[in-house]
């Protein structure tokens, strides 16, 4: 028997994928429209992680009795590599942008020189992410290594985000397009989201707080979905007439 | 007349061209494609021999690989001056300098045809008020414009105010505007003639295609 709640709770997620869907649908139309390579780059990887999050949060919404099962924990595993790199280089993708913009031509934040380092970290966490994998295959036993990896892996997306947030406000007081200016807010906003979201989850989940299958942190990613809406709308100006 | 360096753009103009020692200004949103209009311009000024020129606010290398794109030699004869804001003598924060600055530059080029692409007007609406930069744009175009030159500007649209926009076009000789529509689920850049001098306005939109360094029009119908 399913619960008004758990309807409910379908209704709100089927509309978060939908939502997202349509913002990865509409960032990789306008990619094909544009034709600079910064531009085109900043729409395709706002499409690949909204494309991304509709993925996530499908898999929450639609299979949630297969979540811990052997087959869905590697999925996880990967999603969580690729929701890094994705960052990654879509965060290195808006920074280029604001960059071409600025008349000062200034490298502020010293973005250029640490943007090695911050793939160099990424790349590094992506390639640790083997030894759970490799826990959960059965091949190595459950060693303190785990706690270590978690930590740094929670502790450099923390940084990461937080040195991501300095860059763009660095930039946001350069820009002078609302629609950039729109575009920029809601990158923070949705940054400080998975900000939360990292640093919540394990609470709520050692306090049980859960709504059915859903972790009470997986409401934000609700959130998510509006500011990646909001960026897919703020990605270029468009016109729905014709006037003379 | 003057050729855009785009063969369908040069057959929906009148006159097969831009008007001689003329100004255009080429409004698009940022990344929709009003700089490949400036590249091709400049392509054909090579090909003629012209003497081309470019004042970019961009770095001199990240141009030039832009413009290779489009089959520009990045080895082709041209003075490229960077104009950042910045303290050379080509910094956009001191206005008056940079006007005498390109005057001398402009006095040791060949007399002949001379093609000038600008690409810092909306950087200048970053750094000064609009009222400053109308009139450094006025003096600078026409002094251009004397010394035999047609002009082409691009400026983003959204980076500018509406109203700055506005008074950019009434400066310029010609107006080209890239836009992008959305229609339903779909989404696709259009161009149209704004305004040309000394020919009729035709209002009417044109899909623009941009695929191996060249660019296309086709009739749009809605």
């Amino acid at each position: 028997m399913i619960s008004t709640l758990e309807i409910l709770l379908l209704l709100i997620g089927t509309a978060t994928v939908l939502a997202l869907a349509y913002s990865s649908f509409r960032a990789f139309s306008i990619r094909r429209a544009l034709y600079e390579k910064t531009y085109r780059q900043r729409a395709l990887w706002t499409g690949a992680f909204a494309t991304y999050s509709a993925l996530e949060i499908a898999l929450i919404v639609y299979f949630p009795h297969i979540i811990g099962s052997l087959a869905i924990n590697i999925a996880w595993l990967i999603l969580g590599s690729a929701l890094l790199l994705i960052l990654t280089i879509w965060a290195s993708s808006n920074i280029k942008v604001v960059v071409s913009l600025d008349p000062y031509h200034k490298n502020r934040m010293k973005w250029l020189q640490t943007k090695k380092i911050v793939w160099l970290i990424s790349i590094l966490i992506v390639a640790m992410n083997i030894a759970p994998a490799l826990y959960l295959l059965g091949y190595i036993d459950y060693a303190p290594v785990f706690t270590f990896i978690n930590t740094l892996q929670l502790t450099f997306f923390v940084a990461l985000l937080v040195y991501l947030i300095s860059v763009a406000l660095a930039y946001q007081s350069v820009i002078h397009d609302k629609l950039m200016k729109a575009y920029l807010e809601s990158f923070l906003f949705l940054l400080i989201i998975l900000m939360l979201n990292i640093v919540l989850s394990p609470v709520s989940s050692a306090l049980g707080l859960f709504i059915g299958p859903f972790a009470l942190t997986d409401s934000l990613l609700i959130l998510s979905a509006f500011f990646l809406y909001r960026m897919s709308k703020s990605l270029v100006p468009v016109i729905t007439k014709i006037s003379l | 007349m003057v050729s855009t360096g785009i063969e369908d753009l040069d057959h929906i103009l009148e006159d097969r061209g831009y008007p001689d020692r003329s100004a255009i200004l080429l409004i698009s949103p940022p990344g929709a494609g009003n700089a490949p209009l400036a590249y091709l311009f400049l392509k054909y000024g090579f090909k003629c021999d012209d003497t081309v020129m470019c004042l970019t606010s961009k770095p001199i290398t990240d141009l030039l690989n832009d413009m290779a794109v489009f089959g520009v030699n990045k080895q082709s004869p041209a003075q490229y001056i960077q104009c950042y804001a910045d303290t050379s003598p080509y910094s956009l924060n001191n206005l008056t300098n940079l006007f005498i600055n390109i005057k001398k530059q402009i006095d040791t080029l060949a007399a002949d045809h001379k093609r000038i692409y600008i690409d810092f007007l909306s950087a200048l609406y970053m750094l000064h008020p609009a009222k400053t930069v109308y009139t450094f744009i006025c003096g600078l175009i026409q002094y251009l414009k004397d010394q035999g030159a047609t002009i082409v500007a691009s400026l983003d649209e959204g980076v500018v105010a509406l109203e700055a926009q506005r008074s950019m076009e009434m400066v310029f000789d010609g107006a080209i505007e890239i836009k992008i529509f959305e229609e339903r689920f779909n989404i696709i850049p259009l161009m149209r003639v704004k305004k040309m001098m000394s020919q009729t306005p035709s209002y009417n939109y044109y899909r623009l295609a941009v695929s191996k360094g060249e660019i296309h029009f086709h009739d749009f119908n809605t």
